[in-house]
């Protein structure tokens, strides 16, 4: 049965072809908005679980720039009930004329020297070890590869500083940094005493949001940002990332779908008579509905196989260019690609279910007068 | 001697917007093992709907059709299928050959339905054409095969699994004078082997070689004329 579904699905090379290249395009599309959601999924998490059970303060009026906020200031905040630490930071940007980035930007981010492995101690190192004084400075993955990886120095604002060491990728924010010593950022823009966020270390993480609460009504002139409202934010940026990535997979991949409704139906159409001759000499309606469907089954699984290769070495090839510039945007992986598999095969059945069953239900001598 | 096919007073009425037509008026015919029956008639006589109702492809409205003293009336669908399997063979006017199949692998159809492996079902397939000739054709498609190439090879699908009972309707159809007598022989030789054959033609060639030419005239067999 199986050899005759498959001389069927290819009796008409072109229109295989066709058929083949719209579920090939809907799995590569598939493919690619999958890995770009299961990287946004990925960095969403690590960001999340960076930023877990901290209590952020920025200054009201701030967006992104430094010196907002005084660091004497903001160090008072240790003496609150309920504080454990106080971890003044300082943000840039590490490329001035960047304006619009996809995902996390390239940042220089200014952390006291003494907190740095307190405050990177889930990240590990590619290479080397924190900085032990102002002239030195660590580098995220994305921006040590743009550095050859290994580079002695890096030259931020015309000073150059010496690379202590090159964190191991972690999806996360990091990916995309320069650390170096609070004071030495501070110096470098000229920025004295001025930080541009901070995060309190709260004693009892449980207690993190009423904390902030209680600091938010004390200090009015800064934003006093608990974790569940972070934590939220991410997630609701997730959910709409994957929504807009991975819809227009599925998307795609239903298009594909439909693709094989309409051409199978045309099949079927167009081989009416062959339909009754069948049933004439024998076969009965199962094997008639069998047919078609092995057909819709052949043309979709050969449209997966080249769609989903041709999407995970693109994405793959992708990821190798873009590192380059320091921008990952796809983590592909063998789970997704089952999973579009699975969805185009199913797709496929969706689509040629008609269709076969239009052609089974055919009366013999009625489709012969046809 | 017991008959391959028998019916009784076939009727078969259609409903159409211009009110009800009867095809068939009380048909009543037989056919022995080995015998070549022909049915003539002027075209819209009935003559394809009564070969549709012999051959299960169609219900008919009265009557009843005894195939190898079976009554059709009480099969179910799958023991139509089955009759249609084992019992009859179909050859038609137009060939209705599977273009994108070869010779062979179109004489192997039936025998796939019936659960042979492919590839036994097409080295039959060959073998079938080497009997009549065909051999050199067996590999190529069929779009590629002549009209009398074409038939011959559809009546050797007809035959592949062995009927009892051959039906055609209008085999010559569509051949040339030559071409209709190769294919005429093929038929006639199955008799050889007890198939009963019941063609409907207007062939005076086919007419000349029946044992026995019914004549349908508005739905009635109304003549013998062997």
């Amino acid at each position: 049965m199986w050899r005759l579904a498959w001389k069927g699905a290819f009796s008409l090379k072109f229109r295989a072809f066709l058929v083949i290249l719209g579920v090939a395009a809907g799995c590569f599309s598939l493919t690619a908005m999958g890995a770009m959601a299961f990287h946004f999924h990925k960095l969403a998490s690590r960001f999340e679980s960076a930023v877990g059970g901290k209590i952020f303060i920025r200054e009201r009026s701030g967006f992104f720039g430094a010196g907002a906020i005084d660091e004497q200031q903001l160090l008072q905040l240790k003496k609150e009930p309920g504080v454990s630490d106080v971890i003044p930071l300082m943000v840039a940007r590490l490329h001035a004329h960047e304006i619009f980035v996809i995902g996390f930007p390239e940042i220089t981010l200014g952390i006291p020297l003494e907190k740095i492995p307190s405050l990177l101690k889930d990240v590990s190192f590619l290479w080397g070890r924190y900085p032990e004084n102002p002239e030195e400075c660590l580098l995220g993955i994305n921006i040590a590869t743009q550095e050859g990886m290994h580079p002695d120095s890096f030259e931020y604002e015309g000073k150059k500083f010496r690379v202590a060491g090159v964190l191991a990728r972690t999806n996360g924010p990091e990916d995309e940094e320069m650390i170096l010593p609070l004071s030495s950022l501070q110096a470098v823009l000229g920025r004295h005493r001025l930080v541009s966020y901070g995060v309190v270390i709260p004693q009892n993480e449980n207690q993190a949001d009423t904390l902030a609460e209680t600091l938010g009504q004390k200090y009015t002139l800064w934003q006093v940002v608990p974790p569940s409202l972070l934590s939220r934010e991410i997630k609701k940026s997730a959910v709409l990332w994957n929504f807009l990535t991975l819809g227009t997979g599925v998307l795609s991949a239903f298009i594909g779908g439909i693709l094989i409704l309409v051409v199978m139906m045309m099949a079927v159409r167009e081989r009416i008579k062959e339909i009754a001759v069948s049933s004439i000499v024998g076969a009965s309606r199962f094997q008639i509905f069998m047919g078609f469907i092995l057909e819709s089954l052949f043309l979709s699984f050969w449209g997966s196989l080249i769609g989903l290769t041709a999407g995970f070495s693109a994405v793959t090839m992708a990821n190798g260019i873009f590192a380059k510039q320091g921008i990952i945007l796809f983590e592909p992986n063998l789970k997704l690609i089952g999973y579009a598999f699975v969805l185009s095969i199913g797709l496929s059945l969706f689509g040629g279910f008609y269709p076969a069953w239009y052609g089974a239900s055919l009366e013999p001598a009625e489709a012969l007068r046809r | 001697m017991s008959f391959l096919l028998e019916c009784l007073n076939l009727v078969k009425a259609y409903q159409t917007p211009g009110g009800k037509v009867e095809a068939l008026r009380g048909v009543s015919l037989q056919v022995k093992p080995g015998e070549f029956v022909c049915v003539t008639g002027r075209s819209g006589s009935g003559k394809t709907t009564l070969l549709n109702c012999l051959g299960t492809l169609d219900l008919p409205t009265g009557g009843s059709i005894l195939l190898n003293g079976q009554n059709c009336d009480r099969l179910s669908e799958k023991q139509l299928l089955e009759v249609r399997r084992h019992f009859l063979g179909f050859v038609f006017q137009q060939f209705f050959l599977v273009s994108y199949l070869s010779a062979a692998e179109n004489i192997a159809l039936p025998l796939v339905y019936q659960g042979y492996s492919w590839r036994n079902a097409v080295e039959k397939g060959v073998k079938i054409l080497e009997k009549v000739g065909l051999l050199s054709h067996a590999h190529q498609p069929a779009r590629f095969l002549s009209g009398g190439e074409a038939q011959r090879v559809a009546i050797c699908r007809a035959i592949s699994a062995e009927p009892k009972l051959l039906l055609a309707d209008e085999p010559t159809g569509e051949l040339d004078t030559a071409t209709s007598a190769s294919v005429i022989d093929l038929l006639k030789a199955q008799r050889i082997k007890g198939i009963g054959l019941l063609i409907v033609s207007h062939d005076p060639a086919i007419v000349q070689a029946a044992d026995r030419v019914l004549r349908l005239e508005d739905g009635s067999l109304n003549q013998d004329t062997h």
